[in-house]
């Protein structure tokens, strides 16, 4: 029995359906008074999202939060997924009871395209009128508009401004109690009779061997001749659906070929002609409900107005750097007095411990183990913050459209396109949900190329190894008196891993076979004042996920190397470092042969092998074998310890400025993270691309640091 | 008694116990996860990638 055929008892299933960008994930958190991330630009939400609620008659109802799509004929993986969920409740499977069509008021004539597909489902349709903020009131005759489209209601409201959802709520337990829609009416398209004769076989068999209903029939039959996309959206309806002949497909495929030469003989584009039906209707739909088309948006101007200099072609990437040499600027000087705090906090709770406890083992796992490998991952708690903070304003205020924009050239150039930007852009924050957005990208080529150079931009966890080496290594001068030399450090760093990126997306591009189509349109949001409730909320999350890392995988992984730096204990008649001789030690001298033509000795490459956890990780690690090193009673700086350590056989400082440069570089380029393995692995359903990943990213670090340490030491550094 | 471990070794030891079980599971389930859809995160992985639609 098929779901929503069952007593009024069950739980009242409500999808949430819309254009990209016009804020169905808004709704959902107000209906659900969940957080999921919400943004100002296309495709923020790739993957199903559900949640309960309780419905003021009492009702329990599960809202379904899909991705964005413009329309039901899919043209990215994205839209697959929307496409592939509204087959299935065409057959019963899943299906909701009703469906809410979010539409931005600000762009009616784009969104209701698949409003009028959602129309033809059968299945009870409430439009939230989202974004009402940004039209003139009156505008809009939403009373009419719910008349011209035969849905259930249309719900003037704006999510920003968290208006509006009283009535949607109102309107879904009308329908809660309602009884079904009547589905006897035809679909509204006004098909020259040409076509609707020589659409009759498709439309025959729709409703012989699927038993849909007139209207769906057509709709379905326009669908499937538009794109073949929408037809292999029943390559396994036989086999999936009960009671469906199995040979539907095969029979589907044979009467598109022959309808798509009927209508080239009748002048008619089969790629465009639901289209222009649709369009025909929204537009008489629109000059009918719209007071004023012409004035209906009081953005317009104003976002217009600000990309003719943002997106100028030579003043908009100047403005880019500038803003992103800004931001990496204020990591280093807004984090400077709360990381101190923290610090200062961490050295006072390692020596109230060394204090109150007795001296043993435990002691000195907690004080050299724990708070030395944790606490000095925390001290960079700030650091992430406020470059997640700056990077979701950038977000949500727009500009990164604007950026994936400009981006589109140039990527154009090295074999990807602007759609590309977005997830490559999501990665300076963390690889895994740049991979998930990823799924945007209509071709495969395209997206797998995306996915395999997305970990070289520099996520927030090589955060810490940047400014560990940075504030400990580079010079705190300024260049010109006004730019900071730390501060260009670092962007170097970032840009350095962009372009590379960049470059080998070229590579790849030529060895990686053409699978599927691409096409870039996209939509610029308009500016807006960012919803700083949503970007607290990120940043929180950020914060969140880079405490519980550090409070589980970083902590595990402190008290193992703490066990391991500390055994076997050295006997007193060895003398220099006792580090040296323990299995952590003797681990590290394994691979410092490998290694040390980049500058490296064994300490690093401790953290290396213990970095493929987490990259912050080698910052715990060095903080755990300095303190363990450290023979007095007390809790170590790891910046200090850097700097100060030395070679017991030269007496020279063990590192340099040109090893910390060597250092910097094998982490922008080095395959260092699990987690986004095992995420590339579940994105393209296989082991080769992850392992892939892992041997260029690994080949291209040690040549980088190589050519960077000896052309450094062959120049006399 | 000498060789008798103290309490804080006990201690210590089975926190080095469990950190590295904890490391070992979090290997394991990184890597042998279900592979889930991007549809939602319990759902079965389809063959998204086998399919490569022309869209």
């Amino acid at each position: 029995m098929a779901p929503n055929s069952s007593p009024k008892k069950e739980v009242f299933r409500i999808a949430l359906l819309g254009n990209p960008n016009s804020g169905k994930t808004a709704i959902f958190n107000l209906l659900t008074k969940l957080r999921h991330k919400v943004s100002n630009y296309p495709g923020v939400t790739v993957e199903q999202k559900t949640g309960l609620i309780r419905l003021k008659n009492g009702r329990m109802a599960e809202v379904i939060d899909l991705p964005g799509t413009y329309s039901l004929t899919p043209e990215s993986l994205d839209e697959k997924i929307v496409a592939e969920e509204v087959t299935k409740w065409i057959h019963n499977i899943n299906k909701p009871d009703v469906i809410i069509s979010v539409v931005d008021a600000s762009n009616l004539s784009r969104n209701l395209y698949l409003t009028t597909q959602l129309t033809d489902l059968g299945i009870p349709v409430v439009m939230a009128l989202n974004m009402m903020d940004r039209v003139k009131s009156g505008t809009i005759d939403h009373h009419l508009l719910k008349e011209k489209l035969g849905i259930q209601s249309v719900i003037p409201m704006s999510a920003k401004q968290k208006w509006g959802v009283d009535q949607l709520l109102e309107q879904l337990i009308d329908v809660s109690e309602s009884s079904a829609i009547d589905q006897s009416f035809m679909i509204p398209l006004n098909i020259p009779s040409q076509v609707s004769e020589v659409l009759e076989p498709v439309t025959d068999l729709f409703r012989e061997h699927m038993r849909y209903s007139p209207r769906l029939a057509v709709a379905q039959a326009l669908r499937i001749i538009t794109r073949k996309s929408a037809l292999e959206l029943y390559s396994n309806v036989g086999t999936d659906f009960e009671g469906i002949d199995p040979t539907i497909f095969e029979k589907l495929l044979s009467v598109r070929e022959n309808f798509i030469q009927k209508l080239g003989i009748l002048n008619y584009s089969h790629r465009i002609l639901e289209a222009t039906l649709r369009y025909a209707l929204i537009d008489q739909i629109i000059n009918d409900v719209q007071a004023d088309r012409t004035k209906v948006l009081n953005e317009v101007t104003r976002s217009e107005r600000l990309d003719r200099i943002l997106t100028h072609k030579w003043l908009g990437p100047v403005i880019f750097i500038s803003i992103m040499y800004l931001i990496f600027q204020s990591v280093f000087t807004f984090a400077a007095g709360p990381m101190d705090w923290i610090d200062a906090l961490i050295h006072r709770l390692g020596e109230t411990i060394l204090k109150t406890m007795e001296s043993g083992m435990l002691r000195d796992l907690i004080v050299d183990g724990v708070i030395g490998g944790v606490g000095a991952i925390l001290v960079f708690l700030p650091q992430i913050l406020i470059l997640v903070f700056f990077l979701t304003i950038l977000e949500d205020s727009g500009y990164m459209a604007r950026v994936a924009f400009m981006l589109d050239k140039m990527m154009t150039k090295v074999g990807l396109h602007g759609r590309s930007a977005l997830p490559l852009i999501s990665g300076y924050a963390c690889a895994i949900p740049g991979i998930m957005a990823s799924r945007t990208i209509d071709s495969w080529k395209e997206r797998l190329i995306t996915i395999l150079i997305l970990p070289l931009m520099s996520c927030s966890a090589r955060l810490p190894v940047y400014t560990l080496l940075i504030g400990a290594f580079i010079p705190a001068t300024t260049i010109g008196g006004f730019i900071s030399l730390q501060g260009l450090v670092l962007v170097f760093m970032y840009i350095l891993g962009t372009g590379v990126a960049f470059i080998l997306g070229w590579i790849f591009s030529k060895f990686i076979p053409v699978q599927g189509k691409s096409s870039f349109v996209m939509e610029m949001p308009p500016y807006r004042f960012p919803i700083m409730g949503s970007v607290f909320h990120q940043v929180f999350t950020r914060g969140k996920l880079f405490i519980k890392n550090a409070g589980q995988i970083i902590l595990a992984i402190s008290i193992v190397l703490w066990f391991i730096a500390s055994f076997p204990k050295s006997p007193d008649s060895i003398n220099g470092n006792r580090v040296e001789h323990s299995y952590a030690g003797k681990l590290g001298k394994l691979v410092e042969p490998i290694i040390e033509p980049l500058g490296f000795d064994w300490k690093i490459g401790i953290g290396l092998i213990t970095s493929f956890a987490a990259r912050e990780v080698m910052v715990s690690t060095l903080a755990t074998l300095y303190s363990v090193e450290n023979e007095d009673d007390s809790v170590v700086h790891l910046s200090e310890a850097l700097v100060n350590d030395t070679d017991p056989d030269t007496g020279k400082p063990r590192y340099n400025i040109l090893i910390a440069l060597s250092l910097m570089i094998f982490y922008v380029f080095a395959a260092q993270c699990m987690a986004t393995f095992a995420i590339v692995k579940v994105e393209t359903n296989s082991w080769k691309w992850p392992i892939f990943m892992i041997c260029y990213m690994s080949i291209l670090a040690y040549g980088s640091s190589f050519l960077v340490y000896q052309g450094g030491r062959w120049l006399g550094y | 008694m000498e060789k008798m471990m103290n309490i804080q070794e006990v201690i210590a030891a089975i926190l080095g116990i469990i950190a590295l079980i904890f490391i070992v599971k979090k290997l394991f389930t990184e890597f042998t996860r279900p592979q889930s859809s991007s549809k939602c995160d319990k759902c079965p992985v389809t063959k998204e990638f086998d399919n490569k639609t022309e869209f």
